[in-house]
């Protein structure tokens, strides 16, 4: 069968048998060996005439000796052939070569005959290992992938921080239930949308210009920044942006991480209120009165501006205190602190320093006459009397006054000049100003 | 369905009709009942014959399938008594079994005497592994690994390999629907657990319960029943009967069925 090869060349040479470069075999229905040919030799060693009356199954290991006898004959019985079955062929040294066997039956004058051919597939096998480890490697790294986008989505939705992807436009793509939660817009009514909705009016066009160049330069910024919510109120968000760009740096999306943080903010503006200002009078304390003395020394650096610090100390507060008792002085001093405000501009500075010392900086007055004047009205009101529900109040003050002249001389230098010109009022008799020496 | 439907539904049971007692043929691992076809028509005259599939072979029902039940030569046993029982067979059956069906009938015939006459048994081996050096089934535990392996390749074959990776759960049942036909099982997992359960089995100690004259064929040169095996049956059988067939392989019945069927005749009567 083999050998009948048609050809349509009269002078074409048909292979011989030993010719066909695929390893051969023809046996009876037993799988004993009637012949093979040289290919086959080749592969499994011995000579041609050991193996012609043995069984072909020789050629085989065990489990492929199974396989025939239990899969690849009955199937032969049953359809005179078999194609593409995988089995181990042992060469001469003793080792399994993955084979492709084809068998077909024949029949000629009654006698069935079954021809086999071998096709050893080495290379593919490798090769089909390799896409099997290939295989089962991307199916880890597939249920690897499965477990941790789970995990990023439990995570998105679980999260108490807002989070919002954007394109590249800032168009938004995604929000996880607690953005939706922290801006009032629902998922539906923000996907489709531009961020710019949740803009506030407290930040310029420069902000949110350097905002985008730093995010254009670095791929992620972080700041706060003030945003508003569907209903109108306005929010401060600890943001961090990132960039998510391809290979060539291209921004794809945008991934917004926020968490509000007002109450944070406002709880620091508080403290920061309580750390400069007096807690009785809300005036500004001993330490905010340095800061804007030395601010204003510093602008004097340029203009040569004048400024004058009056030292006050309360006369006969301590008389009210005993008499009247302390939350009437608190009284006092609340109602000493508003007369001070009313009486000086914007400019200037009204501070507590403590007990009944308080401190007038003047920013720029004319002249010494202007301070006299000023120290004169000081006086003045505060010797009005002080109305409270059952009691009346008197009280003086002495005022010592400062100028600064002095370019090089410190802030607690001038304070010194004043305070120091409040102990020659008071030397005086009380109820006056000095002018420091 | 009638439960009686079911079970012959189950395993595919075919009648051939004919007068006479009733031959019972079980096949093989790796094979159906199709593989009895040139042995039938020589008892058409003189017998009443069932064929049938083993659940995973054939045209059985798949959904019948349960690795448990098949993981054990008795659960093939009972789907033999069970399609007795809904032939409405009581006696007189002679079963004829090929291979691991032998061990079957063995188990079958013990489980239920009165229902057999006779057993005719076509390459038995009550265990395939080797327990050197008393008992020689034939085989290493490593061969029979490395045939679940062979079966894994032709059964689920190149098409896997190239199946979408994140979809090809559950697609096994689709690749192999398309190879249904080339093997006798059709599914690779039930397949599998056959091949364990054939290969691994053990029933040696059962031989002796057997009271029903049977008949041992062995081939002459049979790597999965080697002589041996069949005079180690012979012994432990009280009253059997041994016979050599002079074929080489496994499958005398497809090989060189008039042999078969000769020997089965002088045994079973026309």
């Amino acid at each position: 069968m083999i050998l009948s090869a048609p050809s349509k060349s009269a002078d074409a040479p048909i292979p011989s048998f030993d010719q066909i470069p695929c390893p051969i075999l023809v046996t009876d229905s037993a799988g004993v060996v009637q012949s093979l040919n040289q290919d086959l030799l080749l592969l499994i060693g011995s000579d041609k005439e050991r193996w012609l009356t043995k069984s072909m199954e020789l050629m085989f290991p065990m489990a492929s000796r199974i396989f025939l006898h239990t899969h690849v004959w009955p199937m032969i019985f049953r359809d005179g052939q078999v194609r593409e079955i995988r089995l181990q062929l042992l060469d001469s040294g003793g080792n399994s070569l993955p084979v492709f066997v084809n068998c077909q039956k024949t029949s000629q004058e009654g006698i069935d005959r079954f021809t086999w051919v071998l096709f050893v597939t080495i290379e593919r096998s490798r090769f089909e290992q390799a896409l099997l480890e290939s295989r089962q490697r991307t199916e880890n790294i597939s249920t690897a992938l499965t477990k941790s986008e789970a995990f990023i989505r439990g995570v998105f939705e679980a999260t108490s921080e807002g989070i919002m992807v954007t394109d590249s436009d800032a168009t938004i793509i995604s929000v996880n239930p607690a953005f939706a939660k922290l801006t009032g817009y629902s998922q539906e009514e923000v996907i489709g949308q531009n961020a710019r909705i949740l803009k506030s009016d407290r930040h310029d066009a420069d902000f949110f210009l350097a905002t985008f160049e730093i995010l254009q330069k670095n791929k992620i910024w972080n700041g706060e920044v003030w945003s508003q919510r569907k209903d109108g109120s306005i929010f401060l968000g600890q943001l961090s942006i990132s960039a998510i760009c391809d290979q060539n740096d291209v921004v794809l999306q945008y991934v917004v991480l926020c968490s509000d943080i007002t109450e944070r903010w406002d709880r620091e503006q508080l403290i920061h209120q309580m750390a400069l200002h007096d807690g009785l009078t809300g005036l500004p304390n001993r330490t905010l009165l340095m800061e804007r003395l030395g601010q204003i020394i510093a602008k004097s650096q340029r203009d040569s501006r004048q400024i004058a610090l009056m030292f006050l100390d309360l006369d006969g507060f301590k008389k009210v205190n005993d008499t009247l008792g302390h939350s009437i002085g608190d009284e006092v001093l609340k109602t000493v602190a508003t007369r001070l405000s009313s009486l000086l501009r914007n400019t200037d500075t009204v501070a507590r320093l403590g007990g009944d010392e308080f401190v007038l900086l003047l920013d720029n007055p004319e002249n010494s006459e202007a301070m006299a004047q000023i120290g004169a009205r000081v006086i003045s009101i505060m010797n009005e009397p002080m109305q409270f529900d059952n009691a009346e109040a008197h009280i003086g003050v002495s005022i010592g006054i400062a100028v600064f002249k002095d370019r090089t001389s410190s802030p607690e230098a001038l304070l010194k000049r004043a305070d120091e010109a409040m102990y020659a009022a008071k030397a005086a008799g009380k109820n006056v100003y000095r002018f420091a020496e | 369905m009638l439960p009686n439907e079911k079970i012959l539904a189950r395993n595919n049971v075919k009648i051939i009709d004919g007068d006479g007692p009733v031959l019972l043929y079980a096949h093989g691992f790796g094979c159906n009942q199709n593989m009895w076809g040139r042995v039938t028509p020589a008892f058409q005259s003189t017998h009443k014959q069932v064929v049938f599939d083993y659940v995973g072979s054939g045209k059985s029902d798949l959904a019948a399938f349960d690795a448990v039940k098949y993981g054990n030569l008795s659960g093939y046993a009972q789907d033999v008594l069970d399609i007795c029982d809904a032939l409405d067979l009581k006696s007189g059956v002679t079963f004829v079994g090929h291979s691991v069906s032998c061990s079957i009938g063995v188990l079958a015939s013990i489980a239920r005497p009165e229902l057999f006459n006779k057993l005719v048994l076509l390459g038995p081996n009550p265990c395939f592994i080797n327990h050197a050096p008393e008992y020689m089934g034939g085989f290493e535990k490593e061969d029979l690994e490395g045939l679940l392996a062979l079966m894994e390749q032709n059964y689920i074959g190149w098409a896997n390999y190239l199946a979408p990776v994140v979809s090809a759960k559950g697609q096994d049942s689709v690749v192999t629907a398309e190879l249904s036909d080339s093997f006798c099982s059709t599914d690779p997992t039930v397949a599998k657990v056959f091949a364990r359960t054939t290969f691994f089995s053990d029933n040696r100690a059962d031989l002796s319960k057997v009271k029903v004259p049977c008949l041992i064929l062995q081939h002459r040169t049979d790597t999965l029943a080697p002589l041996s095996v069949g005079e180690y049956i012979h012994a432990e059988i009280a009253g059997s009967t041994l016979k050599i067939l002079e074929v080489q392989g496994h499958c005398a019945h497809m090989a060189e069925p008039l042999l078969f069927i000769e020997a089965m005749r002088d045994f079973v009567g026309t």
